[in-house]
Parts: C-alpha cells; structure tokens; sequence
C-alpha cells in the first residue's frame, strides 16, 4: 500500500519543531536539535559485522579467516551525521576495491555508529551500492527508511534512479527523525540503548591507534579491520578446541546466530502455493464471473468490474471497489493473509478445507445468508486457484 | 460490500479490507494498521468458518494522521522494556514458523519507494527466510523480502534483508496464522 505525504497536514510538526530550534538560542545555525549521539569507536562497529556474516565464534578458526577483513565506509542518515558503517568481508584493503570484485548479490551489513542508532540496519546487496557509488564517486552515503541515497558534495540527496529528492522532503525526513530521537531520549530509551553499546564496547579490544574515528577523516574509509590478526590476535592458529571462544571481541562468544528458510521453493525461489502480491483486481476468477448485486447465483454471473458493477462475491481476489477507475485494490495486508492461507490450504495444513465456502456478506460487515463454494481442486493458466 | 453511493455511483469495499479496517489512503491504495491487522483477519477467517487465526506483533502502531503524513506516526514514544520484548517475540514467532514449521511468516516493514521518491509504503508480505543475532537482552531480526523471490512489490536496489527493529520507523511488525 502506499501513503502520500501530505505537507499540508505538516503544519502542526513545523511550528512545534520551529519553536524547538527557536528555544535553544546556544545552537549552532547547521547542527540539528538533539544531534548529541555519541560515537561508537570503528573497530566495535566493524565487528558487530561477524556475527551475520561468519555466524558463531566457534565455527570460526584465525586459520579459516586468515587474510579476511572487514572493509568499512561511513553512511550518513538523513540529517547528515556519520551514523552507520556499511561492511564488507573481503581480502581486498579497502572497500571500494572489495565493491568492485564483489558479485552483485553479496551482502553488504550495516552497522552502527552512534549510540542512538540501532546495532543494526539493513543489509542490501553489493550491486546497491555499486549503482550509487558509480553515478557519483565523490558522494556520501546515505541511508534512510530502508533504502540508500547519496548526497553529492553540493548537498543534494539523489536516489538509485539518480533522481533528486525535493528538499521539502528532506527536510520533513530530518524534522521526523529529530522529534522522534527527542520522543526516544525523553522516556529513557536512548540512554538503555547506551548501555547496551556501552557493554559492547567493554567486552571489545580497544581500537588500536591510528584507527580511532576522527570527524575530520569522515569521507575516508575507515581502516580495515583483519580478521586473523585483530579478532583472533595472538590466538593460536591450532587453538581450535570446540566452544573455546578464540575472539578478542568477548561479547561475540556470548552472542547466538540464526537462520533459516522455508524449503520447497521453486528454482525462482517462490513457493509454489504463493501467488505472490496481487492486491489488484486484474485477475478473472471463474466463480466472480457476475459483478451483479444478486446472491442468489453468483459462480455463474457475467464477468465484469465497472464502477457500479460490483459486488461483495469478489471478496476473496477481486474484492474491490473504491470509485477510482481501474486503480482497484484490496491491500497488501489482506493479500498477505489470503497468500499464506493459499500455502496452507494447498498443502493441507490446520484443517483448512479444500474446497472454501466462503460467506457473503451483507452492507452491514454481517453475513447475507448467502455463501459461495470456492472449489480448490482446479487451477487457472497461471496456477491460481480457480 | 457495498459502502455508500457517490455522484450516482455505488461504492464498495472487499469484506476482507473492510473487515481488517482497510483503509483508501489519497487514492493511492488499502492501507491496514498493524493493530487492527491480527483482530480484523480473525473476524474474517471466522465469520467464513476457517479454522486458523493469526497472532502475531508488532513494534508501534500508526495513527490515522500517519496515514496520511508519513512524517508524524508518532503515537507516543517507545519504552526499552516494550521494544526488548517486541524483538524476542518476533524472534520466536520466525523461528517457530520459518525456521520449525517451514511456513512462510507475514512481515510488516516500511518500504520507501526509490523509483516513486515523494511516498512511502508500508507493506505487508510473506517472508521464507529470516536471520537474528540474540543480543543479552534484545535480538535482532532480519527478514527476507526479495522482489523476485517473495513477490513484493517493485522495489530496484532496495535491501534484501530487512531489519526488523528500527524504532525510527515503528513500522515492523511478524505475524502468523495457526490453529
């Protein structure tokens, strides 16, 4: 689903952030209302890295990494502050070298770097990080909402496609974030997450110089963190007795990695029974054959999905109708039931009956009296369920 | 179902949508609130005699006003202790669904839209696969959605492994039907 930004309905956020700004009379005209978010030293960023892309310390040997490195750039937030590492694992130096021989699909992990920043962010795929660095090398990352930016040296933020972000938006973005951190650190919370850094922080080797994070050196790369020499230094490369915890970084040995999947995907990696996010109503099912008002018959009524020719039957995939042309949708979020209860149905889990009755309802949110059987045991060309 | 009538025009709704309080956001789509997510498809599901419910989480609600602006779904701050919980419960809800059952689990994430810019999406989706670190108080959690895996929609250089606990957005949320 999406939600349009309304700026119109801003104006209430505006006055109380520019009254905000207004009392702090100490401010400093560029830096943003509550912008005191403490550095976490490089090296414990960089290694918040091995737990998702090595797993458990004791799978791991100073031989099996040797010559592995975590290779790091600084990526802004929206408000311009140097709040996340993006990491890669590589034996390259640096990270653009390690960009560059990456196959498109390796992950490439965020980390924090402010303590009032998560431990994590997302972990997008090299090729994302290509795209933006290629268009313009001379840009800092940014990272917003789940997605990358770049600001170029003039101080725009452009996006994958390269296009521009109105700075209207940018400076809501900025205005959201700086009231939430204030909403955040008033009820205690930013100062617990501090604490958590604080332990990470403790439980790790201190950053060995010249590695110490300087604000001058920003739109460097950070150094590159050796795997062998600096999370497993001077441990043995023979020490590889099972649940001995090897790593300099102590907290690592207390930290527990999972994954895992759903197996039976087909080779597109989709699940069969899934058929996917269809939340328009593009799709013919046979038993909506009648966007007549009329229960009594609606398996065999006429196909058709004008505005006026509606009806409740379409409920399970052709459920709309907002007057709005042919831009009908029912919403991700019932799509995202009907899907999983299509995976279950198909493999006969939980009791969900094959053939699906469902009820008609009234105008009342009530049912109608009036059901119809959706049978389960055909499908269409495209594998939906008749 | 049919709403109202409008310039001579019938207005409808799906039961499903209208049931999970599915809301017409700027004539852009349904937009359903994670809290009424759980409770709206149970009335649904039972009201068709279907014998699963979905349960679930969430870490924050949106208010109505969120829908509309993206920049205020601010509902009140979050507590440590609430977000701590929030990360172990959809640590156990994606461990037990994907990782131990092998079923896809729904995630909620907020899904800015590079090729759109200037609007933003939350979207609802099954996730197979999933990731956490446990943490000595909070985990972690990723889920994967992968346009070309989980059918989401498009997203071009978007995340493939989504972060679930992001208290800036407030928008994540797992949850799961069973018997």
């Amino acid at each position: 689903m999406r939600v349009a930004k309304r700026f119109s309905l801003l104006a209430g956020l505006f006055l109380l952030g520019s009254s905000l700004v207004a009392c702090n009379t100490t401010q400093k005209p560029n830096e943003a209302v509550g912008t005191t978010g403490e550095s976490v030293p490089v090296n414990v960023s960089q290694a918040l890295t091995l737990p998702l892309a090595l797993g458990n310390p004791s799978e791991v040997s100073p031989l099996s990494v040797r010559g592995l490195k975590v290779v790091s750039k600084v990526v802004f937030d929206i408000e311009g502050r140097p709040a996340y590492l993006a990491n890669l694992v590589s034996t390259e130096r640096s990270f653009g070298k390690a960009l560059q021989v990456a196959r498109p699909e390796d992950p490439v992990y965020l980390t924090g770097l402010l303590k009032d920043i998560a431990f994590y962010g997302d972990i997008f795929p090299a090729e994302a990080y290509k795209v933006l660095l290629d268009k313009c090398p001379n840009c800092s990352l940014v990272y917003h909402k789940h997605a990358l930016f770049v600001r170029t040296p003039g101080g725009k933020i452009l996006d994958s496609t390269g296009k521009e972000m109105a700075q209207e938006w940018v400076e809501a973005a900025k205005a959201y974030r700086v009231a939430m951190r204030e909403m955040h650190r008033k009820n205690g919370f930013l100062s617990e997450l501090e604490k958590r850094w604080d332990q990470l922080i403790d439980k790790s080797p201190p950053a060995p110089s010249p590695q110490g994070f300087s604000p001058q050196s920003l739109s460097e790369e950070p150094k590159p963190l050796d795997l062998a020499t600096e999370v497993f230094r001077g441990v043995s490369p023979q020490a590889t007795e099972p649940g001995q915890c090897l790593s300099w970084f102590l907290w690592w040995c207390t930290v527990y990695e999972n994954r895992g999947y759903v197996s039976h995907t087909l080779s597109s990696g989709r699940l069969e029974e899934d058929f996917g996010n269809r939340q328009g109503t593009v799709y013919n099912w046979d038993w909506s054959h009648g966007p007549v008002q009329n229960y009594t018959d609606p398996l065999n009524a006429n196909f058709g999905y004008n505005a006026g020719n509606t009806w409740g039957a379409w409920d399970l995939v052709f459920p709309y109708a907002w007057d709005k042309g042919s831009n009908h949708y029912i919403g991700c979020g019932p799509v995202s039931l009907l899907r999983v209860l299509e995976v279950y149905r198909r493999r006969g889990l939980q009791g969900i009956p094959w053939d699906i009755t469902l009820r008609l309802p009234n105008d009342s949110l009530g049912y109608s009296g009036f059901s119809v059987r959706v049978p389960g045991g055909s499908t269409t060309d495209n594998g939906l369920p008749k | 179902m049919k709403l109202t009538t409008q310039n001579g025009k019938n207005i409808y709704n799906a039961w499903i949508s209208q049931a999970m309080s599915g809301k017409e956001i700027a004539g852009q789509g349904q937009a359903v609130l994670p809290k009424d997510y759980a409770p709206g498809a149970n009335y649904w599901l039972a009201q068709n005699g279907l014998p699963v419910r979905v349960t679930g989480d969430y870490l924050r609600d949106f208010d109505a006003t969120a829908l509309l602006n993206p920049y205020i779904p601010i509902t009140g701050p979050i507590a440590w202790v609430s977000y701590t919980q929030y990360t172990w419960r959809t640590n156990g809800l994606l461990k037990d669904t994907i990782g131990q059952r092998d079923l896809p689990a729904v995630v909620l994430f907020d899904s800015l839209q590079v090729p759109y810019g200037s609007s933003f999406y939350l979207h609802y989706a099954p996730a197979y696969r999933y990731r956490l670190v446990e943490f000595w108080d909070w985990s972690a959690n990723y889920a994967t959605v992968d346009n070309s895996k989980e059918g989401v929609i498009p997203r071009i250089w978007g995340p493939v492994e989504i972060f679930l606990g992001d208290y800036y957005d407030l928008s994540n949320g797992v949850w799961r039907i069973s018997q």
